[in-house]
């Protein structure tokens, strides 16, 4: 029976990570002392951090349980999504559809938004004002205003 | 600050412009729209500003404005993939440096998406910048003559530094393994900056290193130039003999070069040749050069065609005699 | 002595209309996009580059100098308020700063961030003016094996840094250590962790891990409820500091200032370790009302004490000798280019007025600093009254340009969504963000300097104690992980801890 605590749930993180580096890494070579190679090091960590996630697991079944909290899945996937749809489209749609997507997905995870819906409006007009004016015109980043797709 | 603001907002205008009437560029009106000058550095480093002034002197000349994009990464490699991503109608340019054109066809083999000789096409040789050979004061030699002899006399003994494995500056360090035939350890380093902080505190013994560098370091006896790595003196230090002198056919430099995607009709190609060879003759642009280290040159495209083919060729062998492998 | 002529030439550059115009404009203008979250001074100072071909070369870098510490000012105040440390200095700054703006204490936090940084600018701007050359020297004997030992030294300091479970402190700091290596090996060229994406090859920035798990991690965790609508969770009180707050935030501001000063003079990254040592410091002497990790007036104090004297000094080996000790440095080498100067040892003399007037617009970039932040604070207490439903969408879209802004790639956002998730995770479980963030800067340095120290003493590892100052640090190394490994001091730990 798996038990759901926080010592656990860390030690299962850090094995799976330290392993999954440690298999990357068997393609680097070791190298010898005075001139060690570039696989030494990652190696080295991977195991550390398995052990240390060993350690974790086990501490688990015998130290006091912090229990797991839960878990907001859906505002995490929206906020992330939102990010995601954005560095999709900046250089696709331009700057100004990319921001309005990520203002108004990101903003669709709050409570306040079917509520607040019309003064986001505002502030993503503002935002992107903002954003137009200081970073590309002003500083010159290169970022299309308006992207590929419609140029 | 409002001439910038001027130009960005120009050219924001130009781009929605054209946008607009999408009409298709071709050679007999170009260039009417900006145009993108694609360079694989961060900005404020020397060939970023090699880039921007060359990119105010090509736009006065063509009537256009040409916008420097900076896109830093994989020691330049993914500005030139971005290059050859754009459509070849002359609107996309490439500053060409050695790692991403002549070097990494046999360091970066299977690594990246372009094939420089085929996707690329060379329009000029601006700049080459020469590498100098600079010991730290305590070593106690004097010329690159002595320097071979030293290694000779003590082989492995010698710290020799570089700015880079896979760099102009590391496999300058290998040929000089092969081409004199000594034994020395290669210690590379993470850029320029942090190869001479270790050569001023002893950790390495000799490097060599751009003028931009060397040169103060060297005049005001920080440092001991033994020489300069082309076949012939630089005109940036006219005292330094060739090391060439001690190790017979011994060269080492880095450029930079103006490329465009293959398939760009050739009289935009040649138009742009035309103009970058007489910028570089323009006083402005020499003096600014020299403190950058640089040497303007602005060759014809075969000239520069050529030099890339021997370059390529040069690395190849050398990267197989020196056995660098970058898996 | 002549260094009372030379400051003095210095002040009468310095102090020239045009000179204190650009030196205003260059803090302001360094504060306003230290605040907006990402947008560093390195993005920023090479997009501005261009326009300082116009100005003469000391109006130039006293501009440039002016963005750049006025940057680590606007970077803390983004810290304390929302929790988006922009430079690794700021990471530690938003352990303790966020708290305090949390229970309404913002003004108190900002404000000693301003008072500690202006003190640690002037002593740092007179630590350069007389001791310049003999510093530098001394920073040339730090070599690989040293700088191999500070990092083992760092890493230490980085478990002791973490206030809950010392192991899952240990795991966040190996996690970090590996994410460091993602990129090209400098030894032997070998590109490792890349999955053959290019923009992996030169490594994952700090500041999209940084933004990723304290920014974007911040923001998923106050939309699941459990901290309520407003991010304040208490009234706001005093803006000001008091007598007791003074009297509190004097020994760290000392100690950090010593701290930080010596760290910037490393050109190798020791910088960046300067407001970590600070807080470890301060951790082990200061005796704080509240516990460090909860709000502690004095984890916000040393730390930003300590990378303000950091950032001032780590201009020294690039005055000096013309040698970058950051990507800022290195800038501003370009900007010297730009104007005709050749940087190295020969500017101090050379350019005697461009020298000392860089030196002396220091010290009064730091008081215009202090004139423009402190009315300022007032505006930005109010900024954490915005409902959050209006502020986060807002922060993340600044998030999102502003890491786009590192290297003009779109793979930065999308890397900074999926630590942003692992973040989220982390937070859940009680791993703490900050171990792993200083584990990723010490990662890739400690390989490469252990790896030279070795290549250059041809495999001989007792280089690393034959070496005074190597063996040194190692020693200090060593008594910490003592310390934190005694079970009676970890058990003492585990109990403050739990007690919260």
């Amino acid at each position: 029976m798996i038990k759901g605590t926080k010592d656990f749930w860390a030690g299962a993180v850090f094995v799976a990570f330290g392993a999954a580096a440690l298999m990357m890494a068997q393609s680097y070579s070791l190298g010898i002392v005075s001139r060690m190679g570039p696989g030494y090091f990652p190696r080295m960590l991977s195991i550390l951090l398995m052990v240390v996630g060993g350690v974790s697991i086990v501490r688990s079944f015998f130290v006091a349980r912090e229990a797991l909290p839960a878990f907001a899945l859906r505002p995490a996937l929206v906020v992330i999504g939102s990010l995601v749809a954005c560095g999709y489209l900046l250089p696709r749609a331009g700057l100004v559809i990319a921001l309005s997507v990520l203002m108004f997905g990101a903003a669709s995870a709050s409570e306040k938004f079917r509520a607040e819906w019309k003064k986001l409006i505002l502030l993503t007009a503002a935002t992107i004002a903002f954003c137009a004016i200081v970073f590309v015109q002003l500083l010159g980043i290169s970022l299309p205003l308006v992207g590929s797709w419609f140029g | 600050m409002s001439n910038r603001v001027f130009h960005a907002l120009r050219a924001a205008a130009l781009t929605f412009a054209v946008a607009l009437s999408a009409t298709s560029a071709s050679a007999q009106n170009w260039p009417s729209q900006p145009i993108k000058f694609l360079v694989g550095f961060p900005a404020g480093g020397a060939s970023d500003v090699m880039a921007r002034l060359v990119a105010q002197k090509l736009g006065e000349r063509l009537g256009v404005t040409v916008v420097i994009d900076n896109r830093p990464g994989a020691a330049g490699t993914l500005a030139a993939s971005l290059a050859v991503q754009a459509p070849a109608d002359g609107y996309t340019l490439l500053l060409g440096s050695p790692t991403a054109i002549t070097l990494a066809p046999s360091t970066l083999a299977g690594k990246i998406t372009y094939d420089p000789a085929k996707d690329l096409v060379p329009v000029s040789k601006v700049a080459h910048y020469p590498l100098f050979l600079v010991a730290r004061n305590e070593f106690g030699i004097k010329s690159a003559a002595q320097f071979v002899a030293k290694a000779k006399a003590e082989p492995g003994k010698i710290n020799f530094g570089s700015f880079g494995i896979v760099t102009s500056g590391g496999l300058a360090v290998e040929e000089v393994k092969i081409k004199a035939g000594v034994d020395v350890l290669h210690v590379p380093y993470n850029g320029s900056a942090r190869a001479l902080q270790a050569l001023f505190g002893g950790e390495i013994d000799i490097m060599f290193d751009t003028a931009i560098t060397a040169l103060p370091n060297m005049r005001s006896g920080k440092l001991v130039g033994l020489g300069v790595a082309s076949l012939k003196r630089s005109p940036l230090a006219p005292d330094m003999p060739p090391v060439a002198d001690a190790i017979p056919g011994f060269e080492a430099d880095s450029w930079n070069g103006l490329m465009v995607k293959a398939g760009t009709p050739k009289a935009i190609v040649d138009r742009l040749q035309t103009e970058v060879a007489a910028l570089v003759r323009d006083p402005e642009v020499v003096k600014k050069f020299a403190t950058l280290g640089a040497v303007p040159v602005g060759n014809n495209a075969a000239e520069f065609a050529a030099f890339l083919r021997e370059e390529t060729e040069r690395y190849t062998k050398l990267v197989k005699a020196a056995n660098i492998k970058v898996e | 002595m002549d260094i009372f002529a030379n400051l003095w030439l210095g002040l009468q550059t310095a102090c020239s209309f045009a000179n204190l115009l650009y030196c205003f404009v260059g803090v302001a203008l360094g504060t306003a996009i230290g605040v907006l979250p990402g947008l560093g001074p390195v993005a920023t100072i090479a997009m501005l580059l261009p326009i300082t071909f116009g100005l003469s070369p000391d109006s130039a870098l006293i501009m440039l100098a002016g963005i750049y510490y006025g940057a680590q000012y606007g970077g803390s105040t983004t810290a304390i308020l929302v929790n988006l440390p922009g430079e690794a200095s700021s990471v530690v700054t938003a352990l303790d700063g966020y708290k305090m703006a949390r229970s309404g204490e913002a003004g108190r936090a900002l404000a000693t961030a301003a008072v500690g940084s202006f003190f640690a600018g002037t002593v740092a701007t007179i630590l350069i003016a007389v001791f310049s050359p003999p510093l530098t020297a001394m920073a040339l004997k730090f070599l690989a094996p040293e700088y191999f030992s500070l990092m083992v030294l760092g890493l230490i300091a980085s478990i002791i840094l973490a206030h809950g479970s010392l192991i899952r402190a240990l795991g966040m700091v190996l996690i970090g250590l590996i994410l460091g290596l993602v990129g090209t090996d400098v030894t032997t060229g070998i590109m490792r962790y890349t999955f053959g994406i290019p923009e992996l090859v030169d490594g994952i920035n700090f500041v999209v891990i940084a933004m990723a798990m304290f920014g974007i991690g911040e923001v998923i965790s106050n939309l699941t409820g459990e901290s309520g609508r407003v991010l304040l969770t208490k009234k706001v009180t005093g803006l000001l500091l008091s007598r007791d707050d003074l009297k509190r935030i004097v020994g760290p501001i000392l100690r950090g200032t010593a701290l930080g000063s010596i760290l910037g003079i490393l050109p190798g990254g020791g910088a960046m370790l300067s407001s970590f040592a600070s807080y470890v410091v301060e951790k082990k002497i200061a005796t704080p009302k509240v516990p460090f990790g909860e709000g502690a007036i004095e984890g916000v104090a040393g730390p930003e004490s300590a990378n303000n004297a950091g950032a001032q000094t780590s201009f020294i080996p690039m005055l000096t000798l013309g040698i970058p000790s950051n990507p800022v440095m290195a800038l501003m080498i370009g900007a010297m280019i730009i104007q005709g100067i050749q940087p190295g040892p020969a500017v101090m003399t050379e350019q005697p007025g461009l020298f000392w007037g860089l030196i002396a617009s220091m010290w009064i970039g730091n008081v215009m600093l202090l004139v423009l932040n402190l009315p300022l604070i007032g505006i930005w207490v109010k900024m954490i009254l915005v409902p959050y439903h209006f502020l986060y969408p807002v922060i993340l879209v600044l998030c999102a340009i502003g890491v786009y802004s590192l290297s003009n790639t779109t793979m930065d956002i999308y890397l900074m969504a999926l630590f942003g998730l692992l973040g989220y995770v982390f937070r859940r479980l009680d791993c703490e963000p900050a171990p792993l963030l200083l584990g990723m800067v010490l990662g890739p340095m400690m390989e490469e300097y252990l790896r030279r120290a070795l290549l250059i003493s041809r495999g001989d590892p007792t280089v690393f104690l034959r070496r005074p100052i190597s063996a040194t640090l190692l020693a200090l190394a060593l008594a910490g992980l003592v310390i934190a490994i005694l079970p009676t001091v970890a058990k003492k730990r585990e109990a403050a801890f739990q007690g919260d």
